[in-house]
């Protein structure tokens, strides 16, 4: 398996120095992986998962995107990566409301300058993926929280990039609809075989990955790996490795 | 390429010992020599000390301690070097031509020449010829030709190397960065969806600009049509009007590009942050600039067409307002299109001015801060604090104690100097204070959310306090004050109570004495006498880049000098009855200043802003610093009044009334009457009151005189021979009114600029605002409790910048009269006129404060 994105001794630093968030990390994800990233709050968790989605510059380290230095990267070729690799799905969705739902999910590639009838096409794949084509012409105002990560999700598919980045996609949303969520990206995972690295704090999301990176204090703490086999027993295995480790973090 | 090099060597060796042993080398006592040939010379002459007496047909003995022939021996020892240089360089190229090692040979004839060109310089004895110059130019040649032949090859593929190399990354830099394509319909439907949502963010932008381009646009066009009036002498044009424009276009222009600023950062953050969504989805910064950039061109070109369009309603009401209050019938022109022109290039000027301030928020835009907020708790400044605190009151009081003397005027620099005080106790005084406050819980616990703006948002909140109080200060020291005095001046026709005064000399009594006899004029004449002060204007910075050797400056001062007696009549013929004596002794002065209420203070001389001015009768000299005592004694100021005995000629910048001892204005006289044969000056000063059937005869015929005493005029054009009301009035009368316009405009623009600072600091503070509200609502506190604690931080900008601001110009408002020598009753219709500005004023600003704190309370609960 090719490695999609690296990190090496990746340390960011705030203020002047005061604040470490990050401190010489070093996480690789590979093509077609699930990983879980999880910490507790002000552990470098999103931080993490901003550098990784080429939009925060390490303060010390390396950032490889498909073998390439992110630093060797001009900011155009970063916002290339940005809008055609790598889709990222925030907490809360990150919808523009003065915008559509539809013209949300299309912004990717309205800014990949793609022709209106490939927009139209992708966006009817995405919204019948995922359930929400009856509310194209919605604002974002008048969705549920379900339906907004739902959106987001298409928005983050719909340059089909390599990469999927998703910061507590759950936190936000009853369990139902979370559940809902982190099914999507599952599928996501095992279906259209991209890479997803998702941050939680809860351990049952985590249980989805096949990896569980633990972050305490921005350095990584343990990496437990989902046990071979598949169905509901190794999840909940999987599930109480993860449970066991929390009091550490 | 090495046997080339070594061919090119070969060469200039042989050359160069060609040079040395057979060409003219050196010149001495008019004769070239080569080298081998001045040797000669000199065996053949005896000797060098020989050689070099002969030369300079001075005794050998002479020779031995002459400087001439000092370097003989020097030189001719150094000529060794070339000699030697030349065998080495026979001798390598003897070897490069039968293709044999050279050693260091090469670099040995290079030290040797080096050495020699070197002693040529620090002995100079004889004179270098050509074959010198020639054979030094080979030597270098040899050095850096060979090498180059060399290494010549090796540079071009270097050099070919790097540029193949640099193509090669520019084609795939460009390969990279290569996005071809058009965006769709929809990328400019989506864009200006987001741009209409937050029309917010550019309101703000364009309800300045449009301030800004209106109020630009009336200056400019009343400068137009004021000009317009402006008859026989530029007062408008000139100084007058320059020295209105000045007491106010720098606070114009101050507090538009401070607005600019402030306005300008916080739309270009909050352009950055709505596009936070997009630079994450990866839109390219280039295309993200320019359509900032587009948005940013729409609001200035929008701000400007309205503020042109508001201009276009305001400046023809005024217009209109001035004809009616001036009692004109002359024709007032306005080149509206010339108007629009001239305030759209400032406009644009000042908006580059604070675009450019703000550049770093252009150059360094973070991806990461755009989405992100900072939360981090502000520093306090911790250092120096008591030394900031100890400045900052001692340039407060500092600014209050030279503005109460009256000896530097109402200079805009004292302002500012407290203003410096103030942010320094703010900032100093502030920090130390809550320090102090914040070191034991208990005594922060109980006021913990009050304090919560100044505990982690410090510098934020002391930087708008601070502009806040600039604002208000401003407002109350210095506009309030000057409108007010503007408002109660006198009435124009008693500021020139004749209708000609005339600053004539002695041979003029029979013209005046024709004058009566002939139109039966109303004529007094007063001896006086022709005082000049050594600077006559500010000390600036044109004084400060123009020093002199013998420490002069300029402009010179001019003013009347009279004696107590002729003081004393010319008080009883304007109807003052009991006019007491002023009881001055030599060297004591009474100076009776001529202007009106509402002219600033100022010394009557500017030098050193000393208490004692220095006067000089009489012509007016050049000085230095040791003459200076003697041309221009020091005068002791007895007493000041400010009273019309003869007119505001010049706004009592000049032309002031000094009155001395009779005694000493006789000694004065007589010196003057001396010096009279050389510089001819004035001597009498003749008021003349006529009838109006004869006013413009009177008037022609006074050009005449006027012509004859062109002179007069020589150190400064606006010293007249003849002042006469007629073209003086108009002039005076829109003065006025332009005052006027100016300082209320002024006011209006700090009263709004003030609640557009509190407006600006509380839209941006709303979010923040908004989710602690929603915190101490989740942990129980009531509404009511909330919203007064909402009040309590707002207050301290809304009304504790206000009250601080009108305690500390207490001072100012308080002192103008006196320096200014109000009478008693017009210190009582300032102060009137005063309170009922400063009432109007807070009334507006409790009003308009009112409904802004209650939609921010809206926006918040919200």
């Amino acid at each position: 398996m090719n490695t999609i994105i690296e990190v090496k001794n990746l340390t960011r630093e705030y203020g002047t120095g005061n604040i470490q968030v990050l401190k010489g990390i070093d996480f690789c994800a590979f093509e077609e992986e699930f990983v879980a990233i999880m910490g507790r709050s002000g552990g470098g968790k999103s931080t993490l998962l901003r550098v990784l989605g080429l939009m925060d510059q390490p303060t010390e380290g390396e950032v490889f995107f498909r073998d390439e230095n992110s630093k060797d990267l001009w900011d155009s070729q970063l916002a290339d990566i940005r809008r055609r690799e790598i889709g990222f799905v925030h907490q809360d969705a990150r919808l523009l409301d003065c915008l559509t739902v539809e013209q949300n999910i299309k912004l990717p590639m309205i800014l990949d300058k793609k022709d209106s009838k490939t927009m139209q096409e992708s966006m009817e794949e995405q919204t019948r993926r995922f359930g929400i084509a009856d509310l194209v012409d919605k604002y974002p105002t008048e969705l549920s929280g379900g339906e907004k990560q739902r959106a987001a999700l298409c928005r983050a598919l719909i340059n089909n990039p390599e990469l999927i980045l998703a910061d507590e996609p759950t936190g936000n949303l009853d369990s139902q609809s979370g559940e809902l969520v982190i099914q999507a990206l599952e599928t996501i995972n095992r279906d259209m075989k991209k890479t997803v690295i998702l941050v939680t704090h809860d351990p049952w999301i985590a249980s989805y990955s096949k990896k569980a990176v633990l972050l305490k204090d921005g350095v990584i703490l343990d990496t437990l790996l989902r046990p071979d086999g598949e169905g509901e027993e190794v999840q909940k295995a999987y599930y109480e490795m993860i449970l066991g480790k929390l009091p550490e973090l | 390429m090495k046997k080339y090099a070594e061919r090119f060597s070969m060469v200039t060796g042989f050359l160069i010992a060609g040079l040395i042993f057979l060409s003219k080398w050196l010149y001495y006592d008019g004769i070239s020599y080569t080298i081998l040939g001045y040797f000669y010379a000199l065996k053949k002459a005896g000797g060098i000390m020989t050689f070099a007496a002969a030369a300079n047909n001075i005794t050998i003995e002479e020779a031995a301690t002459s400087a001439l022939t000092a370097n003989a021996y020097p030189t001719y020892a150094f000529l060794f070097l070339p000699l030697v240089a030349g065998v080495l360089s026979l001798l390598r190229s003897c070897l490069l031509l039968f293709h044999k090692k050279t050693w260091k040979l090469g670099v040995i004839i290079c030290w040797l020449g080096f050495i020699y060109l070197a002693s040529s310089l620090v002995f100079f004895f004889y004179m270098p010829t050509a074959g010198y110059w020639l054979a030094a130019f080979l030597v270098l040649l040899d050095a850096l030709g060979g090498r180059y032949i060399v290494e010549r090859s090796e540079i071009h593929k270097r050099a070919r190397e790097l540029k193949q190399k640099e193509a090669a990354e520019k084609a795939d830099k460009k390969r990279r960065m290569h996005f071809p394509g058009r965006y769709s319909r929809e990328f400019y439907d989506v864009i200006w969806a987001n741009f209409r949502s937050n029309f917010k963010s550019y309101t703000l932008f364009i309800i300045s600009g449009t301030m800004s381009a209106a109020l630009l646009f009336i200056l400019f066009g009343m400068q137009t049509f004021l000009g317009s009036l402006h008859k026989k002498v530029d007062f408008l044009m000139g100084d007058r009007f320059l020295a209105i424009m000045k007491e106010f276009i720098p606070i114009v222009i101050f507090v538009s590009v401070m607005l600019f600023v402030l306005i300008i950062s916080n739309y270009i953050k909050t352009r950055m942050e709505n596009y936070g969504t997009f630079i994450s989805l990866g839109i390219r910064k280039k295309t993200l600039w320019l359509i900032i950039a587009l948005e940013y061109a729409a609001c200035i070109l929008v701000s400007a067409a309205t503020g042109l369009i508001v201009g276009l309603i305001g400046l023809p009401a005024l217009k209109a307002l001035f004809i009616h209050t001036a009692d004109l019938s002359a024709v007032v022109t306005v080149d509206y299109g010339r108007v629009a022109l001239v305030t759209f290039i400032v406009y644009l000027l000042l908006v580059g001015l604070s675009t450019l301030i703000n550049y770093h928020l252009f150059e360094h835009v973070d991806i990461s801060a755009s989405i992100v907020k900072s939360v981090e708790k502000e520093p306090f400044p911790r250092h120096l604090l008591i030394p900031g605190i100890l400045l900052g009151a001692a340039l407060i009081i500092r600014s209050v104690g030279r503005f109460q003397t009256g000896r530097w005027g109402e200079q805009t620099s004292l302002i500012l100097w407290m203003l410096l005080g103030c942010l320094l106790l703010v900032y100093c005084g502030g920090s130390r204070l809550m320090q102090w406050y914040l070191k034991k819980p208990a005594r922060y616990l109980k006021k913990l959310l009050e304090i919560l703006p100044l505990r982690y948002r410090f510098r934020t909140n002391a930087k708008y306090f601070v502009l806040l109080l600039a604002v208000h200060i401003f407002a109350f020291a210095v506009f309030i004050p000057r409108l007010s005095a503007s408002i109660i001046t006198e009435p124009e026709k008693e500021l020139l109570p004749y209708d000609f005064v005339c600053l004539a000399h002695e041979d003029d009594e029979s013209f005046f004495r024709e004058l009566d006899s002939k139109y039966s004029v109303q004529l007094n004449d007063y001896d006086m006498v022709r005082l000049n002060t050594i600077l006559g204007e500010p000390y600036s910075w044109r004084q400060f880049f123009t020093p002199s050797m013998t420490g002069m400056v300029s402009p010179p001062g001019q003013h009347i000098g009279i004696s107590e007696s002729v003081y004393i009549r010319m008080k009883k013929a304007l109807g003052v009855k009991d006019v007491k004596p002023l009881g001055l002794a030599n060297q004591e002065i009474h100076i009776v200043y001529q202007q009106d209420t509402s002219q600033q203070a100022h010394p009557l001389d500017w030098y050193q802003n000393s208490e004692m001015p220095r006067l000089k009768a009489g012509a007016f000299t050049s000085y230095s610093y040791g003459s200076m005592d003697d041309l221009f004694p020091a005068y002791e100021i007895k007493s000041q009044e400010k009273y019309i005995l003869t007119g505001m000629f010049l706004g009592g910048d000049q032309e002031d009334i000094v009155v001395f001892s009779d005694e000493y204005f006789d000694t004065l006289r007589r010196e003057v009457g001396q010096e009279l044969a050389e510089a001819d000056t004035p001597t009498h000063l003749v008021t003349i009151q006529t009838d109006s059937s004869h006013y413009q005869q009177v008037e022609d015929r006074l050009k005449e005189f006027s012509s004859k005493h062109e002179t007069d005029s020589y150190l400064d054009p606006k010293i007249l021979p003849v002042y006469d009301k007629n073209t003086l009035l108009p002039d005076i009368t829109a003065e006025f009114f332009l005052k006027e316009a100016a300082f209320t405009v002024v006011i209006l623009i700090l009263l709004a600029a003030g609640l557009f600072i509190f407006y600006l600091k509380y839209s941006l503070d709303t979010e923040e605002l908004r989710d602690r509200n929603q915190f101490l609502e989740c942990t129980g506190m009531r509404e009511k409790d909330r919203i007064r604690l909402i009040r309590t931080e707002m207050s301290l900008h809304a009304s504790g910048s206000l009250i601080a601001g009108l305690l500390l110009s207490a001072f100012f408002f308080v002192l103008t009269p006196v320096i200014r020598h109000f009478s008693g009753a017009q210190i009582l219709s300032y102060s009137l006129v005063f309170l009922l500005q400063t009432a109007l004023y807070l009334l507006l600003h409790a009003l308009v404060m009112y409904f802004l704190e209650r939609h921010f309370i809206r926006e918040i609960l919200n």
